[in-house]
Order: structure tokens, then sequence, then C-alpha cells
């Protein structure tokens, strides 16, 4: 069972990482709507992670269109034309780690002992296959990036054991980029 | 001969990270999993800094640390991790393997600068 305070709270942690991860050409903020179902387009792949602990699991994936137009929106200090396509599923990749990366660090205020998996590309095809098996709660989101491009991106949460916990973006003060010494 | 060595297995943070410290004037080089950082390490005992990510394939980067101490027997490399991970658990498991600090990603160049050169015997 899983409350609707920790549903809507999980859905408030995915947006607040997806806003922090992707921003327009000039600079500002991605809007992230909801969507009813992810629709990628022909030939998308998707970076997907996943964190775990002993009473969950919790999968998030990015739907990511193909490189060239998207890349230059995306990663403006590159050329889009000579970084390739291994370049691109890297830094598709790297976003996917940011944005999951936020996820887990305030989700493990709530659970001790979580994990987060490497990113790993597959064919958007896959994606429905996410909501196939046993899960709690799944919600898609699509994340503005212009009005040329939009990336897809959704969450899906398989729970063990009663989950219940209330988080808001505000609350928040995380600090990053900071070295922290020891 | 390299100052510092970059452990990530994303090419993006390698160049972003790799790329700031060339252009402040660093010596950098690059393996991309805990494996080969241990073997990057070992080939080069000059290396003052390492600036190394956790969530690795074959090797991660705290095990990675560990084994920079136990079997590299390198006690004087400062060990600096650059992650998306913030848990304690994992913070004291890196104290304990002698690392020397802790960055949560993104990588804010600028801001650490001053302390990199100076752990990396360029201050």
């Amino acid at each position: 069972m899983i409350s609707a305070s920790a549903c809507a709270s999980l859905d408030r942690m995915f947006v607040h990482s997806l806003q922090n991860t992707f921003f327009t050409p000039e600079g500002e903020r991605a809007a992230v709507t909801q969507v009813a179902q992810s629709l990628p387009d022909a030939g998308a792949q998707m970076v997907v992670l996943m964190i775990a602990s002993h009473t969950f699991r919790l999968v998030m994936a990015l739907h990511f269109p193909q490189a060239g137009e998207a890349l230059r929106l995306l990663v403006p200090d590159s050329d889009g034309g000579d970084a390739g396509p291994h370049a691109f599923r890297d830094q598709m990749s790297e976003r996917g780690n940011m944005c999951c990366g936020m996820v887990n660090r305030e989700i493990g205020r709530f659970f001790a002992h979580t994990g987060m998996s490497t990113p790993h590309i597959i064919d958007s095809r896959s994606g429905p296959f996410m909501t196939a098996l046993p899960h709690a709660h799944a919600t898609h989101w699509r994340v503005a990036i212009d009005a040329r491009l939009h990336i897809d991106a959704s969450l899906c949460m398989h729970n063990r054991a009663p989950m219940d916990f209330e988080w808001h973006a505000d609350a928040q003060q995380e600090v990053t980029g900071e070295l922290e010494f020891f | 001969m390299a100052q510092i060595l970059v452990v990530d297995d994303s090419s993006t943070v390698r160049n972003e990270v790799g790329g700031f410290l060339q252009r402040s004037g660093l010596s950098v080089a690059y393996a991309v999993d805990g494996k080969d950082g241990l073997s990057k390490l070992a080939a080069d005992p000059s290396v003052k800094l390492v600036v190394c990510d956790v969530n690795m394939p074959n090797m991660d980067g705290l095990t990675m640390a560990e084994k920079v101490r136990s079997e590299l027997r390198n006690s004087a490399v400062n060990i600096v991790m650059l992650t998306t991970e913030n848990a304690p658990a994992m913070k004291e498991r890196g104290k304990a393997a002698g690392i020397k600090g802790w960055i949560v990603k993104p990588f804010n160049g600028p801001a650490v600068l001053a302390t990199f050169k100076k752990l990396a015997g360029a201050a």
C-alpha cells in the first residue's frame, strides 16, 4: 500500500529533479507537465535508472530523441555534428544520473539503505513494460526544452511494504557542488 | 606524469571535469572505472589527487579507494569523491578508506579549484 501523500511526494521529487536537470536554451528551468502516457518518437531511446531498498523499487526513465537538433539544444556548448551518437548517449546518461541522483538523495531522507543503479540505455519501445509489472504508482511527464524539443519521462514505484511520507521541495535546502572536507 | 586522475564511467563528466582542470593549468589523466583507476594509479604513483565517481561498472569508487590504501599501499594520494550520492553510510565508508572529501554533483569547478590545486601539490 502506498499513501496518496507518498504518491504526490514522489511526483514532486521527480518533477523537481527534472526541472533542475533540464533547461531551456535561454537558461530557464524547463516546464514539466503531466501526461497520460509517454509516446516517444520512433527511434527514440530511453535512459533507465532504478533506486531500490529492502521495501521498494523505483524505476525512472527518460525518453530521448535522436541526436542532431536535440544535441544542440541540450548541450549548447557542443557541435551537434561532431559530437556523435556515443557522446549524445553519454550526455543523456549523465542527465539521467543527475536526475535520479536528486530523487535518491531526497527519498533517502525517509528510507535508509537505498541504492541507485548506473544508467542503462534501451529502446523506448520497452517503456510500456515498466508498468506491465506489478506497481503501486506510475506517472508520465513531458519536459519542454523549447517549441521544437520535448523529453518524456516516466516514474514507476513497486513497494513491498506500506509507504507513507510527505515531501516538499520548499522545505529542502540541498547543497551541491561544494567540497565537504573530512 | 599527471597531477590529477579523474575516474568516471561517463565521458561527459571526464570531459567536463578534466577539461576544466586542464584549462586551469593542471595535468590530468583519466580512468573509466575503479578497476582502470587502480591500474592507472599503480602505473603512475606521482598522481597527487584522484577525483572519483562512486557508482561505476566493474569497480565502484569506494572499493577503489579502499584498494588504493590496502593493495597499492598508497596512503599519500588525496582522494575526493564526485557523485550524485549523499548517503551518510557511504560517506562513512569513504572516511574509513581515508578519502579527503566529498562533492555532490553538479561539479562547480571554480568553487573547488583552489582546494584541488592545493591537494594536487600545485598551489
